[in-house]
């Protein structure tokens, strides 16, 4: 092995170890954006720090969407995968097949104990998928 | 038994049947391939493969027919279709489930079968290339099989009975003999029932078919440690087409998304397409090194490796998508069929037979073979202990490593001569980081679920800034390379060659930088200096490849013009780049309203509530919503859109249609509307709307009284209403009279109307007549009269109901989008042109 070869080899390996670092680096503890998923009380322990939030809506308490007001807030009940249940605004506006979704991820942050989202992602029987409606 | 009337059970057996037969002949096939006799098999590998192609084609045919004649007996016809649904839809259908999608896949691959057997029927490849085919053939098979073994249930069966399918035989309808009379199917996905939806999943799967043929070469060389020279010039041909058909499918998925999902863009980095972007990214490395390799013999570890590698992530990405690990990641919901260990079977082997061949020590080898099925045997017995991945993926990464090593301190290559294979190299190198990115990122569900982690998958924004470095080096790497021959060059000399070029293009890229992204920086994170540095160095080096590559063009004769096509090809990409990043980094959202800023709160005030009639400004444009209809399960919504001149009149530009599909089996779904203009696109989506009709409601409100004189001016909610003048006309009978009050009504755009109101007055009696003006919503009553004080009383009621119709709504600019879609097509162009161009030149 020659002295440039060998020169060679070592800054391949220094760049992809960094590059390796960083890119896990910025899937563990990202810059900006959500820092994983997690349930409602682990949210709270960090308020202010962005989650994905897993659960479904409670339908029998009230949903408030008033696009009158505001077109971009949506306002309802969600209960998480732990069964803990809190106010999430979505600072969105209301998804057009969010009656018939079933699971919910939200992704947001906890401001005075409510759940503040900016986006949500709804599972619907609807999308793409196999399930049946029964 | 119950007797069942009016099933068509033949067809099912037959289904069966057949796919058992083509299961077996693939099967049968690989084995016939690799056995070592002395006897000559050639015919029977013959009829092998067409007796396979044929029971495949009849599979996919008997299925085409089963949803032609609505034969809802059987579960996936009733699933997919129904007698509504229109029939061009059908072959949407036939690939919404995912057994139609492995049935597409088996189906391209039969073909294409059939042409490696017809390119190297006189070769010594043939042999080993179709047991490699063949083997992919019978995985893909078995996917389609249905049948159980020992309690485990081994592939899923598009031919199964609905009242044998595991959620509806306990149901009570199943009993009833007369059941079929009832029963219509539950029908296609409004998402699906899309022109770009017949096209895409069909070139998708051709591409997925297609990287399998370079694997299996490069497979059977590596199996008998031939150089990739021995079967370089067989394969390239097909690399070209898998690259070729995989981008045009990548790009068919984005137009899909731009035109009729409300994702409001072309590429959200989504895993299911990222999932075919890195195959297509490896398969651009493996054309790219197996080129390198039949210009410059050498480079065989690229060569093994980026050929072997988008085949193995297409396996990938087939388990990320169809095991249903991806869960809360993706906004495709995949639901899992019970087939992930399947799937792992197929990717196991695989790589196994990737990596068993390049470990050189009988030990080592024999370890890892019996490491292989171990690691499956333990992810099936303890299903949540992933140890055994752990040590197999560990013991695989391991080798790959030695072989890399060792393969890079026994090649006599020289990666930093000025030569044009040494920066291919490194641009393949290159690719090869930025695939492995690519799929670090899609893979973070499978990192959780590996590791028991909870990490969030990255956000599109992550994607981009990670990708801007990546994609300048690959655009510099390909242009400098370009501009180099094979043999010996002087880098100074090169630089002194193209420098008007270069130049010319710092020029124009100055141009578009300086207002676009330096006095107008985009919002979100391209607002730090270092990220708009780097848009602006991509807008350079985008301009500097376009022409750069345009000079290479220039310099090539005209009669061999066909010789342009790799330039063109990189031109297209460079397109491709180029449009993505002006529309993504200038879209703007003409909806987006002034809010004030909740500290800590991440706000989206990008949609507005538009009430029927009303007009608004977004950006350039007025906006009206100004009708709701409902056709079938559509509603559409009309959106006028009109340019205000000086002198404050509205003229229409154009008008959008977005609609709502109300499925009441599926759920709502919107489907935008763009406008398309040659420098940019106006794309409009409702968000939110009522779906409910009211236009004919009864919803006036309560009438209001109003008193004036001639010139009065009478202001209402949506219209001023002028009192013009009146008309009286003497009847006949000279104690009758008729009163015309004309009032000029003018809405908030300026455009006039005119009402006519009419009062009689017979033997002294007021008799009003009820004025309705109904597309405005408006009701006038002329009732009173008072001559002496000039003045008339009219009462005017609104169409509350048109009041209360309202949509959300979201409109966005995409600019320079065009770049893109013509960069698709010159991409194509130009790749295409090199295939025909290789394919001749062998045959002649």
């Amino acid at each position: 092995m020659t002295k440039s070869k060998a020169f060679a080899l070592l800054a391949i390996l220094v760049g992809i170890s960094a590059i390796g670092f960083q890119l896990w680096k910025s899937i563990e503890a990202p810059s900006s954006g959500s820092l994983g998923y997690a349930n409602f009380t682990q949210a709270a322990l960090q308020p202010g720090k962005e989650f994905h939030v897993v659960g479904t809506c409670d339908r029998k308490r009230p949903m408030l969407y008033n696009p009158k007001v505001n077109p971009d807030i949506f306002s309802f009940f969600l209960t998480d995968q732990n069964g803990t249940q809190r106010q999430v605004n979505l600072h969105k506006s209301k998804p057009q097949d969010f009656d018939k979704s079933e699971q919910i991820v939200l992704i947001g942050t906890i401001q005075d104990s409510v759940f503040e989202a900016s986006d949500i992602l709804l599972k619907c029987p609807s999308k793409y998928n196999e399930t049946t409606s029964r | 038994m119950i007797p069942y009337r009016g099933e068509h059970i033949w067809a099912g057996q037959w289904g069966h049947m057949l796919v058992i037969l083509s299961f077996v002949s693939a099967f049968c096939l690989a084995l016939l391939c690799v056995a070592k006799t002395k006897f000559n098999l050639k015919h029977w590998i013959t009829t092998g493969v067409i007796i396979h192609a044929i029971s495949v084609a009849a599979v996919a045919g008997l299925l085409i027919f089963m949803l032609l004649q609505h034969f809802y007996e059987y579960q996936y016809v009733w699933q997919h279709s129904n007698s509504e649904m229109d029939m061009r839809y059908i072959f949407s259908c036939l690939w919404e489930g995912q057994e139609g999608s492995f049935l597409l896949w088996l189906f391209w691959n039969s073909l294409l079968c059939i042409g490696v057997w017809y390119q190297l029927r006189n070769s010594t490849l043939l042999k080993p290339v179709l047991s490699i085919l063949f083997l992919i053939q019978a995985f893909i098979a078995s996917m389609l099989l249905g049948v159980y073994v020992l309690d485990y249930k081994i592939g899923s069966s598009p031919f199964l009975l609905l009242r044998e399918h595991s959620d509806f035989m306990h149901l009570p309808f199943v009993k009833s003999p007369e059941y079929l009379n009832r029963l219509d199917g539950r029908g296609l996905n409004p998402l699906l029932m899309n022109a770009w939806m017949t096209i895409h999943p069909p070139t998708l799967f051709l591409g997925f078919a297609l990287t399998g043929i370079p694997f299996a070469f490069a497979l059977s060389g590596l199996w008998q440690s031939s150089k990739p020279s021995m079967w370089a010039p067989a394969a390239y041909p097909w690399a070209i087409a898998a690259m070729a058909v995989l981008g045009i499918g990548i790009l068919m998925g984005g137009a899909w998304a731009y035109e009729a999902l409300s994702f409001g863009g072309f590429w959200a980095w989504d895993p299911v397409e990222n999932s075919s972007l890195v195959p297509w990214l490896l398969m651009v490395a493996g054309t790219h090194a197996i080129l390198l390799n039949l210009r410059k013999k050498g480079s065989n570890a690229s060569t093994y490796i980026s050929t072997i590698l988008p085949f193995l992530t297409v396996l990938y990405s087939t388990f990320l998508t169809r095991s249903g690990i991806l869960g809360n990641a993706s906004v495709h919901a995949f639901t899992d069929l019970g087939m992930t260990g399947q799937l792992l079977i197929y990717l196991i082997t695989f790589v196994y037979l990737a990596v068993a061949p390049v470990i050189s020590n009988s030990i080592a080898r024999a370890a890892y073979l019996v490491l292989s099925p171990l690691v499956l045997i333990m992810a099936a017995v303890y299903q949540h202990i992933p140890w055994g991945f752990y040590i197999w993926i560990s013991y695989t990464l391991i080798h790959l490593f030695i072989l890399v090593y060792s393969w890079f301190i026994a090649s006599e290559n020289h990666l930093f001569h000025s030569q044009r294979s040494s920066f291919m190299r490194m641009g393949i190198l290159w690719i090869l980081l930025t695939s492995a990115m690519i799929l670090f990122f899609t893979s973070v569900p499978v990192i959780n679920t590996l590791f028991s982690k909870h990490y969030a998958p990255p956000s599109i924004d992550t994607y981009n800034q990670w990708m801007t470095p990546m994609v300048i080096l690959i655009l510099f790497l390909m242009t400098w390379a370009h501009q180099l021959t094979y043999s010996k060059n002087y880098a100074l000399q090169v630089l002194y060659k193209i420098r008007w070029w270069s130049l010319l293009a710092l020029a124009i890229a100055i141009c578009i930088c300086v207002p676009f992204y330096i006095l107008n920086p985009p919002k979100g994170y391209y607002s730090i200096w270092y990220w708009q540095l780097g848009l602006c160095v991509l807008v350079l080096i985008c301009i500097w490849g376009l022409f750069l590559h345009l000079r290479n063009i220039l310099r090539i004769k005209a009669s061999v013009w066909i010789e342009t096509g790799g330039a063109l090809a990189h031109i297209g990409f460079i397109l491709v780049i180029l449009g993505a990043v002006m529309s993504t980094s200038k879209k703007t959202n003409l909806t987006s309203r002034p809010q004030a800023e909740i500290p800590g709160i991440k706000t989206n005030a990008g949609s507005i509530m538009l009430t029927r009639g009303d007009t608004v400004q977004l950006g350039p444009y007025w906006v009206t919503y100004a009708q709701k209809k409902r056709v079938g399960m559509d509603v559409f919504f009309t959106i006028q859109y009109f340019h205000k001149t000086a002198s404050q009149q509205f003229i229409p530009a154009f008008t959008l249609q977005p609609k709502v599909q109300d499925n009441p089996r599926m759920g709502k779904a919107a489907d935008p509307d763009t406008k398309h203009f040659l420098s940019h696109d106006v794309y409009t989506h409702v968000a939110y709307a009522d779906l409910t009709d009211q236009t004919q409601a009864q919803g006036y409100s309560q009438p209001v009284n109003m008193l004036g004189h001639i010139g009065d001016t009478i202001s209402l909610r949506q219209y001023l209403l002028i009192l013009d003048s009146i008309r009286t006309q003497i009847g006949n009978a000279d104690s009758s009279m008729r009163v015309t009050l004309v009032l000029r009504g003018i809405d908030v755009k300026g455009s006039e109307f005119m009402a006519y109101p009419t009062l009689e007055i017979k033997n002294r009696m007021l008799i009003p007549k009820p004025y309705e003006i109904k597309d405005k919503g408006l009701k006038l009553v002329f009732w009173n009269i008072k001559p002496e004080a000039q003045s008339f009383e009219i009462t005017v009621q609104e169409n509350a109901a048109l009041q209360n119709d309202f949509i959300v709504m979201e409109a966005y600019a995409f600019p320079f989008i065009n770049i893109l879609w013509i960069g698709v097509m010159v991409m194509a162009l130009g790749t295409f042109m090199t295939l025909f161009k290789y394919i001749f030149k062998s045959s002649s």
